[in-house]
């Protein structure tokens, strides 16, 4: 097995600078958590409610619900103990953190202890052919769903064949079923083995198996969806009238919804550690999954943990005054440095530890300058480096650390984090230029591009002769965005500069930003996720090229059908950054990356200003096997690493 | 306006029935010569909370309009030795001796970080005085006139009356700044909705039939449609490019459109009562023209309720903006108004740990109920039975 | 009369007709639909969304249609007891609504009650007792509940409550009684959480319902009726209660149809702080959302609340006052 998983180990990995401060993670081999011994069978522990619900001839005995291999976990500290429950907090009905650090399932995982090591989960084992155009998965045989029928190759199959291809079903092929142009081929071996197929060179494609940027499910329990399905079910039409649908596909999809990663309901059966039985809109209830397939060490069936809640609170403040107020057990996101000092004033009384860890984006506030932009004057200057340059320059990012976040975070240009394998000192220097605070370097780049000419109030004149206005635009609901805003607004003056910022609905936001109508937007910046291959131009947000220059991404995503081409070195970077994704040669893949990120940083495609900003966090005292902080950030691509199904509650 | 004044002099006297009691007879001729407006104001006068009122008004619009004079700091100008820094005590001495001169004690940053505060050190050794009509901040007062007169400051270190915000601005200046904004954008709204009002409900109270069916079943659906979705809907719908200000105005504007329903209402009713009166009868026999009837002599006979409803606008107005802005559908930084200085404050961390924040909110309260005071002064003077 | 009954009720059945159109137009008016929105929210949380389940979604819920076909099937589909799906909730629009009426319906009667209660007391005190010392601080309490930002008293009391007596924060139940059957220790648990918003929404109510008594009373104390009976020798407390108080507060009891409909859309900012789950706040994430027959179908209740509201009110003037019924008639 080790073989087979020793395909990724074998990136370099270098220091990860910015996370130092995170404290020493660096303990704990980056052996495959599933590398433990085998606990020999026939000796598997359970939690004592289910011992008695097998007692009473209401549920198989343990042995005949877990697998006959099942996955062993190697758990964070010390093997835990059964029993007692957490109340987490469902910050919308939607909410993706706190279910997906819970419960998720995909077919691989990314090893808690070192990112870019992919270890196996539902799946047992994987391995390429020579040109890694065919990648062959064997599935973890034995395993069941949470309503105790078996879980085979037939659940991926009709995902695949059924649903994702089907096009009533889905209309449209998501992009991660998608490499070199075409769709992947599914082929099931047998009843554990299946074979995905791609049109070229696509290691980038392990990675969506991961619960990877965009995840989707990777299977679907067969047996409760068929009888939804028109080819399985004549009556489906008959059922979907009975719901107040007009077609099957109605329902069906209604249904789907419903099981969406990160949206649980009760009804399909799951392959979750705890399973949703009640879901109302203000709290949901998850219960033990007794046919979960992981156990400890010890032979200890998992989770420990009986019960999950999820309560329901949508208001910021009330969400911080709850918090607070020791109402939860952990809270990972809503804090931010205001309400540091008041938990640590409350933390005794309400037993719990506070943890400020970074939050991992390259960019607290990034702000991106229109290279699309409509008036050809516009565009012209904001395609020149060093406009961009003298803009970054003028920033002073030490001050804005200091105001906004007690000077823990850190100041960056907001596209790396400086944990990537191509992130050495060059691509570090050329950073650190690119973020030097210099009024005096800013005034003389804007000359330079000739922006010299100045009206009755400092502010510089376009060669248009209108004021160098710039208004930025920014959603709603990041406040710490608007503080940084302000800042700039006050540095770029000081350059003669007029930033006008308007905060406008999520949804408009997002709307003119994808037409390529506006001058600056501003919004976080996640880091670059290139390590893992996961990114492209043609992803949603591959280094925020969506805010940049939005018509170059949908050229990528259209393949050329739709939007503009890009030019000039942003072609070559972009060009690069696609190409990589899919290298096979490893140095060469190296390489690239190291280019990519020195194009980057010269070009200042985005001025960042501050990443890694620190983010409070609380966890009940009496939690155990908790994993760092980091674990709780989407510095990997949206693979969480709080494995809650192995803490455990210390009386 | 004293064309409709004498008018409405004359009218005052003539209704039959209870008119209230006969003034005091000790009261010299001019009572009884005085014009209405005239005798408004004489019982206006003895409306002490109403004086009151007023005054405070009258310094609040002051302070707006020269509110850059007043401030003692840009209130942009943001400070990273002070943020969230509490109000300084103005001083007139401590136990090294007293003085006429006002000062405060110079303040030093120290970072806690093990709380992860800032607290700010008094240095009772330093006196920082205040001194006044000094020379601060550059500003451009009105947009116009340079300059850089300010009220007070002191010559060196730290001098924040109501303390300081996250990004170290001085906010008694923003609070003054803000009030430009708070006391004026929604006044064409509500003038706008006070015509309307009057004009829709006179015409649908004095003429009665078709239009008043009409009118009334228009009323009937502005008044029903709840207003959250309305805000929401418009401050969404309309062009983003227009900046905070502009989009603001423009829903103040729209907002009094759909505002008049509910004085229309109400001068529908009075007309209907009013206008079998025996001084309306009287006048349309003296051949006055229907519009001048309703202009001249029924609208006067209930300006006090008119009077009333205009005063009480303006601090729904103020009160409308704040929660607006907390909807995030009014205004929204950089723009400085009541509303976005009160969105800042509410939060958890203003209420428990930076309680100046709140300052903000003792002004709109203040305003309001400056306000109030007033329409009630105003009424009890404009009602001719009284 | 009988008359005048039949054709209020017609004209309400055309404005209601009327007002759904205008509640779907208000909810179609921002540009975008619940697909953008989606994609925006996700895209914050830091998850990039796919075109094909975009696709997929937009199909699902028929917004690749007209808006005037979404309009259409929305209407089939009520007349026929369906008031939709709520795209954001994943449930059943009715259900959704029936689970967070009563509770909108309980908290503003219990506001409605408060304010009354206190109200109309103080108000006849005021009015009794003009120009006195307690007359001016009741006035000028008064004006203070009403001139205080709803959302910012909201948040103060919360959290001093908290503070000071350790009330539990927010929200309608403690987080255990949340989704628990109904049992007496849960009727006590929402008691115990009621006092808070209802103090919230009812200050507001209260400070204008004293002025309005308190005005009323004034006028009618004034009245030539008054001043005979005093001069023929009544007793005061008698004088007082036969008749003004009576007359004063009808005209603030007739309006109770408008004063409930008027708390029940205007508890939204309340309860958005107080994180009480209520229509209110329900309306407000529908909207935000783009969730379009959720939001459509809270309008249009909250809408049609308000319309019969007025109905009943102006029947219950109709009844009260005679001068009326026959601009009614006439008119």
């Amino acid at each position: 097995m080790k073989a087979i998983t020793g395909v990724m180990v074998s990136l370099v990995l270098l220091g990860s600078a910015a996370m130092v401060w995170a404290g020493g993670e660096d303990e704990g081999s980056s052996e495959s958590s599933s590398a433990g011994a085998m606990v020999s069978s026939g000796s598997y522990n359970e939690a004592p409610a289910l011992a008695q619900l097998v007692a009473s001839g209401d549920l198989p005995p343990v042995e005949e619900r877990l697998p006959p291999e099942p996955l062993v976990v190697k758990v964070k500290d010390e093997i835990g103990q059964y029993g007692g429950a957490i109340t987490a907090i469902k910050h919308s009905t939607g909410n993706w953190y706190m279910i997906a650090h819970v419960n998720i399932e995909p077919l691989m995982e990314l090893d808690p202890e070192d990112s870019l090591n992919v270890v196996p989960n539902v799946a047992r084992a994987w391995d390429w052919n020579a040109d890694k155009s065919q990648l062959t998965v064997h599935l973890r045989e034995g395993i069941k769903w949470s309503d105790g029928e078996p879980f085979t190759a037939e659940d991926l199959r009709f995902h695949y064949e059924d649903v994702q291809f089907n096009e009533q079903l889905t209309p449209l092929t998501p992009g991660a079923w998608m490499s070199h142009g075409s769709r992947m081929t599914f082929t099931q071996i047998d009843d554990s083995t299946v074979q995905f197929g791609f049109a070229g060179p696509s290691p980038a494609q392990l990675f969506m198996f991961t619960a990877a940027n965009g995840y989707m499910n990777h299977y679907f329990p067969a047996h409760y969806f068929k009888e939804l399905h028109i080819d399985y079910n004549e009556d489906a039409d008959k059922k979907a009238k009975e719901e107040g649908l007009e077609e099957w596909w109605q329902l069906f999809n209604q249904t789907r919804e419903k099981t969406r990663p990160y949206i649980h309901y009760p009804g399909p059966p799951y392959l979750f550690a705890w399973v949703p039985t009640s879901v109302t809109m203000d709290r949901t209830v998850w219960d033990r999954n007794p046919y979960y397939w992981k156990v400890d060490e010890a032979g200890n069936q998992l989770p420990y943990l009986d019960n999950i809640y999820g309560v329901l609170v949508v208001e910021s403040e009330l969400v911080k005054a709850r918090g607070i107020a020791g109402e939860f057990d952990f809270l990972v996101e809503g804090f931010g440095m205001d309400e540091a000092p008041l938990l640590e004033q409350n933390a005794e009384r309400y037993n719990y530890n506070v943890i400020i860890g970074p939050n991992t984006w390259a960019g607290a506030g990034s702000y991106y300058l229109n290279l699309n932009h409509k008036d050809p004057v516009r565009r012209e200057l904001y395609r020149d480096a060093r406009f961009r340059q003298a803009l970054s320059h003028a920033i002073d990012r030490d001050e804005i650390n200091d105001i906004v976040f007690q000077g823990l975070a850190t100041p960056l240009l907001g596209f790396a984090l400086g944990d990537e394998p191509f992130y050495d000192e060059e691509v570090q220097a050329a950073e650190q230029e690119a973020i030097r605070y210099d009024v005096d370097e800013a005034n003389r780049l804007l000359d330079e591009v000739g922006l010299t000419e100045r009206d009755g109030d400092g502010y510089r004149l376009t060669s248009d002769g209108e004021r160098l206005t710039l208004e930025v635009i920014t959603g709603t609901g990041l406040a710490d965005l608007v503080t940084i805003s302000e800042l700039v607004t006050n540095y770029w003056r000081e350059v003669g500069v007029e930033l006008k910022f308007s905060i406008i609905e999520r949804s408009l936001f997002s709307l003119r930003t994808n037409n390529a109508d506006f001058d600056l937007t501003t919004w976080i910046m996640e880091p670059s996720q290139l390590k893992y291959r996961t990114d492209s131009p043609a992803s949603g947000w591959f280094l925020t090229v969506g805010h940049w220059a939005p018509l170059w991404r949908n050229w990528y995503q259209s393949n050329g059908e739709s939007g503009e081409e890009p030019v000039g070195v942003a072609k070559e970077m972009l060009d690069l950054g696609h190409a990589m994704r899919n290298e096979l040669d490893d140095d060469k893949w190296q390489e690239m990356g190291k280019e990519f990120m020195m194009m980057f940083a010269e070009n200042v495609f985005a001025i960042g200003t501050v990443g890694l900003p620190p983010r409070p966090m609380i966890f009940r005292n009496n939690i155990m096997n908790l994993y760092d902080e980091l674990a709780w950030t989407n510095a990997t691509a949206g693979n969480f690493r709080g494995r809650v199904y192995q803490w455990w509650i210390k009386e | 306006m004293s064309e409709i004044a004498a008018p409405g002099a004359g009218q005052a006297p003539r209704p039959a029935g209870p008119a209230g009691p006969v003034p005091h007879a000790v009261e010299d001729d001019r009572y009884f010569v005085a014009s209405q407006w005239q005798l408004m104001w004489r019982k206006f006068t003895r409306h002490k909370l109403a004086i009151a009122g007023g005054a405070v008004l009258a310094v609040f619009y002051v302070f707006a309009m020269f509110s850059e004079f007043f401030a003692t700091h840009d209130i942009l100008k943001h400070s990273s030795e002070f943020v969230f820094m509490r109000p300084q005590k103005i001083r007139f001495g401590d136990e090294n001796g007293w003085g006429l001169r006002p000062f405060v004690y110079d303040v030093q940053k120290v970072v806690d970080r093990k709380a992860f505060r800032r607290v700010y050190v008094e240095d009772p050794e330093t006196r920082n005085y205040i001194r006044f009509f000094v020379h601060g901040d550059p500003y451009k007062l009105w947009g116009i006139w340079e300059a850089d007169l300010r009220l007070a400051g002191v010559e060196e270190g730290a001098f924040y009356l109501f303390g300081t915000d996250k990004l170290g601005r001085d906010l008694y200046s923003r609070i003054v700044y803000a009030s430009r904004i708070s006391l004026s954008i929604g006044l064409v709204g509500v003038f706008l909705s006070f015509v309307l009002g009057c004009t829709m409900g006179g015409i649908s109270g004095y003429y009665g039939g078709k239009p008043d069916m009409i009118i009334q079943r228009g009323i009937e659906i502005l008044i029903s449609l709840p207003t959250i979705p309305l805000w929401m809907a418009l401050s969404a719908a309309l062009p983003t490019h227009w900046g905070t200000l502009k989009t603001y105005f423009a829903i103040t504007i729209i907002l009094s459109m759909f505002g008049w329903a509910g004085l229309a209402r109400v001068v529908r009713g009075k007309l209907l009562e009013l206008r079998q009166q025996d001084f309306v009868t009287a006048a349309r026999v003296a051949g006055r023209g229907e519009g001048k009837i309703v202009a001249l002599h029924l609208l006067p006979s209930f300006m006090s309720y008119l009077i009333v409803s205009l005063t009480l606008a303006v601090p729904y107005m103020i009160l409308g903006e704040t929660a607006l802005s907390f909807l995030g559908l009014g205004l929204r930084p950089p723009v400085v108004s009541w509303g976005t200085l009160l969105k800042d404050a509410q939060n958890v961390h203003a209420v428990l740990l930076h309680p100046w924040l709140l300052i903000p909110g003792i002004f709109v309260v203040v305003a309001v109920l400056a306000f109030n005071f007033l329409g009630d002064g105003l009424r009890d003077a404009a009602d001719p039975y009284k | 009369m009988v008359n005048y009954v039949i054709r209020r009720v017609l004209y309400m059945a055309l404005v209601l007709v009327l007002v759904s159109m205008i509640a779907f137009l208000i909810i179609q008016l921002p540009p975008g639909d619940y697909l953008t929105v989606y994609r925006a929210n996700q895209q914050a949380l830091g998850r990039d969304v796919d075109e094909a389940e975009l696709a997929a979604m937009g199909k699902l819920y028929g917004l690749d249609k007209p808006v005037y076909v979404q309009y259409a099937v929305w209407v089939w589909r009520i007349s026929r007891g369906n008031l939709g799906w709520s795209f954001n909730l994943k449930e059943k629009v009715g259900t959704l609504i029936a689970d967070r009426l009563p509770f909108t319906v309980l908290l503003s009667l219990s506001s409605l009650v408060f304010a009354y209660v206190i109200a109309i007391p103080i108000g006849i005190y005021s009015a009794t007792h003009q120009y006195s010392i307690a007359d001016f601080s009741f006035t000028f309490m008064g004006f203070v509940g009403l001139a205080t930002p709803n959302f910012l008293l909201a948040l103060i009391f919360m959290l001093l409550f908290n503070r000071w007596f350790g009330w539990s924060i927010g929200g309608l139940f403690s987080p255990e009684f949340v989704d628990a059957p109904w049992s007496w220790a849960r009727v006590l648990d929402l008691i115990k959480h009621m006092p808070i918003p209802v103090l919230v929404i009812g200050t507001a109510g209260t400070g204008y319902l004293v002025r309005v008594m308190r005005g009323s009373l004034l006028d009618e104390l004034a009245r030539q009726y008054v001043i005979t009976a005093r001069a023929k020798g009544v007793e005061e407390h008698t004088l007082l209660y036969k008749y003004p108080v009576r007359l004063s507060i009808n005209p603030i009891v007739s309006t109770v149809g408008w004063a409930l409909a008027g708390i029940v859309s205007g508890e939204t900012i309340t309860a958005i702080v107080l994180g009480l789950e209520t229509t209110g706040p329900l309306l407000f994430r529908a909207l935000l959302a783009q969730d379009m027959y959720l939001a459509g179908s809270i309008t249009m209740l909250l809408t049609f609340m308000v319309v019969i509201g007025t109905f009943i009110s102006d029947m219950l003037l109709v009844l009260i006052d005679p001068r009326i019924r026959y601009e009614a008639m006439a008119g």
